[in-house]
């Protein structure tokens, strides 16, 4: 009976705990949703008041020169100057300058970057951003001193390229883009993380924003020790149609890493020349399916008649994806001749040849 | 003490011990799942997902979706699905060898054409009768499969065939996917360099009495339905919190057939969804870490809290009943396939904690629960119950129920606030409390019944009757 009594008593004080949770978690939750619906409120009031105040900052009805058109200053009325004194009224400004800015041209964005710098918005950021150990905070940090075009921040940011913290790294990166275009790139001679695929994406789309100029520096990205800068120092080549790489590009194909092959495939592809085709072709037996595919996509680019032996070895192949991107690589580089050609095969009439010849066919008239 | 005595101390405190380690590991998951929804809404933050949409780098989707007997909704289904907002994106739609009219809609509403088109069948599947794609250019990213009737997982298996792109999102037709969902759904694939992202899976909600116009969603609405509701409930503890823990711990064994991501190879190289099963979204995602486990490469199975896919859910208690039973039936087949993983620690994590929970927690739950109701009947009959442990009991079980689904609404609240209105969090609220009493009884009868049924060897889906966009996602 001892045993039931110490049984009884655990789930009396536990469901007293369990009931006492349940309390605080009620009460938690409207006191949550009444704090969302006043803030809610009052977000709106102060942007209300911001965007009149920026709608004056940007047509210049409240900016006074001082020593010439390079020291301006913003005159902020004193219950704008009050109310910035709260932290919850900044952010709220930084909100609505980071949006302003976003939706302005440059020359009206000038004032906007004063404004930021007066009403201390600056200096939160780059307090955050040395003294916050939160990495949302430096992260954050980096990214508003970036869309508010910032460059002379450029040297307390570039240091976060090797941070610790993947998402500091990352804003690091593109603020470098941002605030400096192809130069920025430099970033990749000392990193020391991997980029991901969406920071590539994401550098690229960037970089796209800028007026092009003759960067230096992909000969070393594609030797780098780290493989994703070899990688998006490939889709550097090819997106920016970097022929005169193409000796260093081809190198890169004996890369140990088969990722970084294949995406030197994809870029030679792209940058073919006349002898490509039988250079990919010299190590194809070495390579696993993914490389092995994306040379056969190439052939569909770069391939001519010398590989046509090559690829008619690959027709005949078990897996039905390498003898279909072969037959669609006949076809390119036969030209018209491909179809008689894979017809007069004595496998052409069965099974998956048949279906194949016919969807080629299709495509062909189409 | 009598023999009687002995066992029915074993018993009662058997199931005091089991009581209190299933609370505690569900205590752990709603905690752990907090720091990890906090580090997503933090990440979140920094992203523009719009540059994906623009990008020509971005991953290419095909996004299968099999149709069974859905001349009902289809046109409109799948134009809301074609309004995704993804360039790089092939929609294939599987006629799963519909005895309505769906095909015909479908080759009237999109002005399809039969053409000849060579699918590598590395899947084997029932014969594909033929492809159809749209002369139209508008429709371009459109291709409807027509083939004979194998059921969802064949259907599938078809679609894998056809794919043309890596990445492939498998989801149910008459789902409303949010305009971003395949944005969001690609990152993760994208994030890390150093670990395979194999599968990616999104949060289901529940669309029911939703305002939903030309296939999007327009106003998020607490259903008028108790039974949805309870369902609205369910869907918030399973989805806030339950998946965001295992996702933390990569430890996720399902990802819902209603809305999930997968890397193709691998769910090919696996043999694609199996048909043996009537629980094949999980059955895949089990089948899919096995192999990377055995293959001893790092893998990931990741999981979105966003809401991205919102799908009707059943409102009537024969076609709930179905659904939960055919749920049952899919856990214990996928179970008892993978038994080899059971506290095995050649496979990690996913051996020694994922499957035993489930096997423990999520398949024993229900029968043993079942087994209690059935033990307190007979003890009370013939007085053996002591009535004050008895009810200590029961309060200290319901006043959790009640506390774990409270937590569910706070974070609810304070992440996606879904239903932000104070009215709709007194109305949860109160369907949380009543519903260990009205739901929670059926929801375990459901699943006894399934047990029952898998051992009289009843298989199949059961017939499931479709009002706008019923859907069937999997929780848990």
């Amino acid at each position: 009976m001892q045993v039931k009594f110490i049984g009884i008593h655990l789930l009396i004080t536990l469901t007293v705990i369990f009931l006492m949770a349940i309390l605080l978690i009620i009460l938690s939750t409207f006191f949550y949703l009444l704090y969302k619906r006043k803030r809610s409120k009052q977000r709106d009031d102060l942007q209300r008041l911001f965007y009149l105040l920026i709608g004056k900052v940007i047509f210049n009805e409240t900016v006074i020169s001082e020593k010439g058109e390079n020291n301006k200053r913003i005159i902020i009325p004193r219950k704008f100057q009050k109310k910035l004194k709260k932290r919850y009224a900044r952010q709220v400004m930084k909100t609505v300058i980071l949006d302003s800015k976003n939706n302005l041209t440059d020359a009206y964005g000038e004032n906007l970057k004063i404004l930021y710098n007066q009403t201390g918005l600056k200096k939160d950021a780059l307090r955050n951003l040395y003294f916050d150990s939160r990495w949302y905070l430096k992260a954050d940090a980096i990214q508003e001193l970036s869309r508010m075009q910032q460059a002379d921040c450029l040297h307390h940011i570039y240091r976060y390229v090797n941070h610790k913290n993947r998402y500091v790294r990352m804003e690091a990166e593109s603020a470098m883009i941002n605030l400096w275009g192809f130069r920025g790139l430099r970033f990749l001679n000392f990193i020391a993380y991997p980029i991901s695929e969406w920071q590539q994406i994401k550098l690229l789309r960037q970089l796209a924003h800028f007026k092009y100029e003759e960067f230096k520096g992909i000969e070393k990205w594609l030797r780098s020790s780290n493989d994703s800068v070899v990688i998006f120092a490939l889709k550097l080549v090819r997106v920016y149609h970097r022929f005169e790489l193409y000796d260093a590009v081809k190198e890169v194909l004996l890369h140990p890493c088969a990722d970084v092959r294949k995406n030197c495939i994809i870029t030679l592809r792209n940058i073919y020349r006349e002898d490509t085709a039988l250079l990919l072709i010299k190590n194809y037996d070495q390579e696993g399916r993914d490389c092995k595919l994306a040379i056969l996509d190439a052939m569909s680019e770069a391939g001519t008649e010398d590989v046509i032996p090559f690829l008619m070895e690959e027709i005949e192949h078990g897996d039905d994806e390498y003898k279909l991107k072969a037959a669609n690589a006949i076809m390119v580089v036969k030209r018209g001749e491909g179809l008689q050609l894979l017809k007069s095969q004595p496998f052409a009439g069965s099974f998956p040849w048949n279906e194949i010849i016919v969807q080629l066919k299709g495509e062909e008239a189409g | 003490m009598s023999w009687q005595t002995i066992v029915l101390n074993l018993l009662i405190y058997g199931f005091l011990a089991y009581s209190i380690v299933i609370i505690s590991f569900y205590i752990f998951i709603g905690i752990y799942s907090v720091g990890e929804t906090i580090k997503y809404m933090h990440k979140n933050s920094f992203v523009d997902y719009r540059l994906l949409a623009v990008s020509p780098e971005a991953p290419a989707f095909s996004v299968i979706a099999p149709a069974y007997n859905e001349g009902v909704t289809i046109i409109e289904n799948v134009r809301s699905l074609l309004s995704i907002y993804y360039n790089e994106l092939e929609l294939i739609i599987v006629n799963d060898g519909s005895k309505d009219d769906t095909l015909h809609k479908l080759i009237e509403a999109y002005d399809l054409e039969k053409c000849a088109l060579f699918v590598n069948v590395r899947i084997p599947v029932k014969p594909v009768r033929g492809v159809y794609k749209s002369r139209n250019p508008v429709f371009h990213k459109l291709i409807v499969v027509d083939k004979e009737n194998g059921g969802k997982a064949d259907a599938l298996n078809a679609g894998l065939n056809m794919a043309a792109h890596e990445l492939v999102v498998c989801i149910d037709v008459d789902c409303v996917l949010e305009q971003d969902a395949l944005l969001k759904m690609a990152k993760p694939f994208l994030e890390n360099p150093q670990i395979n992202m194999i599968a990616v899976g999104g949060v289901v909600r529940v669309a029911n009495s939703c305002k939903i116009e030309n296939g999007r969603l327009v106003k998020v609405v607490l259903p008028e339905s108790w039974i949805a509701r309870f369902q609205v409930l369910e869907y918030m503890r399973a989805f806030l919190l339950g998946r965001m823990a295992w996702s933390r711990l990569n430890g996720l064994l399902l990802i819902s057939g209603a809305f999930g991501a997968f890397k193709r190879q691998i769910a090919i190289a696996c043999g694609g969804y199996s048909t043996k099963t009537v629980g094949e979204d999980m059955e895949l995602v089990v089948r899919m870490r096995r192999f990377m486990e055995e293959k001893k490469e790092p893998y990931k199975v990741a999981y979105i809290p966003d809401p991205l896919c919102w799908t009707e859910v059943p409102t009537d208690m024969k076609i709930l009943g179905r659904q939960r039973n055919r749920w049952t039936r899919g856990t214990i087949e996928t179970l008892w396939r993978h038994k080899r993983l059971f506290f095995n620690r050649r496979y990690g994590l996913l051996g020694m904690l994922s499957y035993p929970y489930w096997f423990f927690f999520e398949f024993l739950a229900p029968l043993l629960e079942g087994f209690g109701f059935i033990l307190i009947i007979i003890f009370a009959l013939s007085g053996l119950i002591n009535w004050i442990f008895f009810l200590s009991m029961l309060f200290f079980i319901l006043s959790f129920e009640f506390l774990y689904s409270a937590f569910a609404i706070l974070m609810e609240g304070l992440t996606y606030n879904q239903y932000p209105g104070g009215r709709d969090t007194v109305r949860l609220l109160f369907t949380a409390f009543i519903e260990p009493f009205v739901y929670h009884p059926l929801v375990v009868w459901f699943a006894v019944r399934g047990n029952i049924d898998l051992w009289r060897r009843q298989s199949g889906w059961g017939e499931m009757t479709r009002k706008g966009f019923q859907s069937t996602p999997k929780m848990f």
